[in-house]
């Protein structure tokens, strides 16, 4: 268990411990007690408690023994529906330890998958429901094809409130013997957006330096974190300087390990924050979703990127 | 800038003017004139790279007054694809009830031929045909066309005598007014097998000054740079599209890099509109080389080079006077030095994203940054990194 990282150090083990989501929460107890559930599928935003709750159902499960009877896979990472396949059928073919007729597979950001993917994913599904359960994990349930939802049974997960929140904060607070003011808190809550790995983090990154925490010191944090460069990159082309511009870009690309399509999301989160005229936002969007567009389709990343960021000069 | 260059000009028009392969030419006349009388059906014309082969069948259709219906490697992509092509050509009568020739350019560059059977069926269909079939390769020995060798003839085309190449080469000279060195020329005859085609393009090269000993070791071994910055002085200086196609079709260099050198030294060339109109086009270029090897269409390479050099050219305003060296493209080596650099931060995220349970992307952009702040010692530990993984962390975070 990694407690360095307090994400990790204050993930809830047990049902009781889950902030927000009490609904589900209470469902899925019920699931457990009965030692028999559905396929499920998780939709939600990131950090609410998709990969915690159903960690805790593992270990309620299974006890002792949930790392075997577990098989935590990521859409993302394993990327071949293939891979996930050959996982699957290594770990589907053993049957589980304890009194529990099936083991769990845990995929997370399904989203990432293709469509013919999903396709396999559903075959797949099918073919282990004797010894196994899926739980899906996902952003956007719209993402995910028919089949699969009418084989499980969907949860959305809503960003956590207020009350959830300030329920994290202060477990958290006690136990690390932190003070927080209570304009803190109030920024905390916005910061974070109902996501408590964000939330986490930020407060982990703020104890470091003191444990006396006010507003200033949350914002100092944010900032720091938040990478500025892309946007050093887009003001150097409005300025009309495209070679600075693009050896910029290069240089983030590489030191940071950002793929195009990293890159392009955080220009157009960017693009409407500019200094500029709202016709050139907008053409700027336009080109952007082409470009987008033309990254997925593989094309070369540097390359495509410099032409949108040529759409960027004259804009003044 | 010559309007032409020396190698469409100089090529020769009919088969007196050729100053070697001459038997050969006369063997392959033989051939076609008796085609109904021989047993195999097809030709195989072996020689290197530049020593003449499609010229002689070119010079053979027109002498024999043949309608030449020749084959890419786009017709090859299956089976049925040959059926198709060769199938109808064959059994169809050419348009002017003249004869016809079936010509495949370059049949051993074509890859993935063996898998798709495509041999085994043009060695089926040529059985049947009333045309003969001449294909050009350039190695003999290649495994891809064993089958095809046994059922048919081969003609090799001989290495080219130097005497012959200095000859043309002093006629080229004296009909240009260039000014050269006797030996230098000589030279340069001896310094290419039987390229006569990159010999000519040299020789262009050189021509720009006096021809002379020294010229010639400064241009070295024939470098593929030489060729591309040739190629890029006018896609920046003029915008004449005649010129840059037939320099584009005469050049022999890899147009994928070609497009790493453009997009190089493009922002040093152009600016303002030019600028944002010539990368939208060189962005174009890109997508369709992405889509000949997704589609497997070889013909999209049309548009990707004319995108990334006609359509550059035009997309100035006007020709920008700056003189600009033209560099080698440093992005690709750039790219993996950071890749190796990178290499320890991705092995380090992908650890930290299996302790949190999250992907390796999530990991890299939402966890990552916020490392700087904690004490990484103990997460180190934590992880189990590696010590050159651990040093780099300590280091960089």
């Amino acid at each position: 268990m990694i407690s360095s990282i307090w994400t990790e150090k204050y993930r809830p083990k047990d049902f009781n411990e889950i902030a927000g989501q009490e609904k589900i929460v209470e469902r899925v107890k019920a699931f457990v007690e009965q030692k028999n559930m559905p396929h499920m599928l998780f939709a939600g935003p990131a950090g609410i408690g998709k990969t915690t709750l159903s960690l805790v159902i593992a270990r309620k499960l299974f006890g002792e023994a949930w790392n075997h009877n577990f098989l935590e896979l990521n859409a993302s990472d394993d990327r071949g529906i293939d891979t996930v396949r050959v996982k699957v059928k290594d770990f589907a073919r053993t049957k589980a330890i304890g009194d529990v007729p099936f083991k769990i597979i845990y995929l997370d950001e399904c989203d990432s998958l293709t469509k013919e993917a999903q396709q396999a994913l559903r075959r797949t599904m099918e073919s282990y429901t004797a010894t196994c359960r899926f739980i899906l994990s996902c952003n956007y349930s719209s993402k995910i094809i028919e089949p699969i939802q009418s084989r499980c049974t969907i949860f959305r997960f809503k960003p956590l409130d207020k009350n959830a929140i300030l329920k994290i904060i202060n477990h958290i607070a006690h136990k690390e013997e932190m003070h927080i003011t209570e304009d803190a808190k109030n920024t905390l809550i916005e910061i974070s957006g109902g996501d408590a790995r964000r939330l986490e983090n930020i407060l982990q990154s703020c104890a470091a330096m003191n444990k006396d925490i006010d507003e200033t010191a949350i914002y100092e944090i944010v900032s720091i974190a938040r990478p500025k460069e892309i946007l050093a990159v887009l003001e150097k082309a409005i300025s009309n300087d495209f070679i600075g511009a693009r050896n910029l870009l290069l240089d983030v690309m590489l030191n940071h390990g950002l793929s195009g399509v990293d890159v392009i999301k955080q220009i157009q989160q960017e693009i409407l924050n500019l200094n500029i005229t709202n016709e050139h936002k907008m053409k700027l969007i336009d080109k952007c979703g082409d470009i987008e567009f033309r990254l997925v389709e593989g094309s070369d990343e540097f390359l495509q990127l410099e032409s949108l960021l040529a759409n960027f000069t004259q804009t003044k | 800038m010559l309007k032409k260059t020396l190698h469409g000009k100089y090529t020769p028009a009919s088969s007196k003017e050729l100053i070697s392969q001459k038997s050969q030419f006369e063997n392959l006349k033989k051939f076609i004139s008796n085609y109904k009388y021989e047993p195999k059906k097809i030709i195989l014309l072996a020689g290197p790279t530049g020593s003449g082969k499609t010229l002689l069948v070119y010079l053979l259709a027109k002498e024999l007054n043949l309608e030449l219906v020749e084959l890419n490697s786009s017709d090859f992509r299956s089976k049925e694809d040959i059926k198709n092509v060769i199938g109808n050509a064959i059994t169809q009568q050419s348009l002017f009830f003249t004869g016809k020739i079936i010509f495949l350019d370059d049949l051993d560059t074509i890859s993935g031929l063996q898998d798709r059977g495509c041999i085994t069926e043009l060695i089926n269909i040529s059985k049947k045909s009333t045309f003969p079939i001449i294909c050009t390769i350039t190695d003999t020995e290649e495994k891809k066309i064993k089958d095809l060798k046994k059922s048919s003839i081969t003609l090799e085309l001989e290495k080219l005598k130097h005497e012959d190449i200095l000859k043309f080469l002093k006629q080229i000279a004296e009909k240009e007014s260039f000014s050269y060195e006797e030996n230098a020329l000589s030279m340069l005859a001896r310094s290419f097998g039987s390229d006569l085609r990159a010999l000519l393009n040299d020789l262009q090269v050189l021509s720009l000054n006096k021809i002379t000993l020294d010229e010639l070791n400064s241009l070295g071994e024939r470098d593929l740079s030489n060729s591309v910055k040739d190629l890029l002085k006018v896609i920046f200086k003029s915008k004449d599209i005649a010129i840059i196609s037939r320099l584009t079709d005469n050049l022999d260099v890899d147009f994928d890099e070609c497009m790493l050198w453009i997009d190089e030294s493009l922002p040093y060339e152009y600016s303002g509109e030019s600028l944002k109109k010539a990368y939208d086009s060189l962005s174009k270029a890109d997508v369709f080389k992405g889509r000949i090897s997704r589609w497997q269409h070889w013909r999209f390479m049309i548009y990707q080079i004319l995108l990334m050099s006609s359509g550059v050219a035009v997309s100035k305003n006007k020709k920008s006077e700056r003189i600009v060296m033209y560099q080698r493209p440093t992005r690709i080596l750039k790219m993996w030095i950071a890749k190796q650099r990178y290499a320890k931060k991705r092995a380090i995220a992908q650890k930290l994203a299996k302790a949190l349970h999250l992907s390796t992307s999530k990991s890299l952009t939402e966890m990552m940054p916020y490392l700087k702040f904690y004490s990484t010692e103990v997460t180190a530990q934590e992880l189990e990194l590696e010590p050159e993984e651990k040093e780099w962390l300590l280091k960089e975070y």
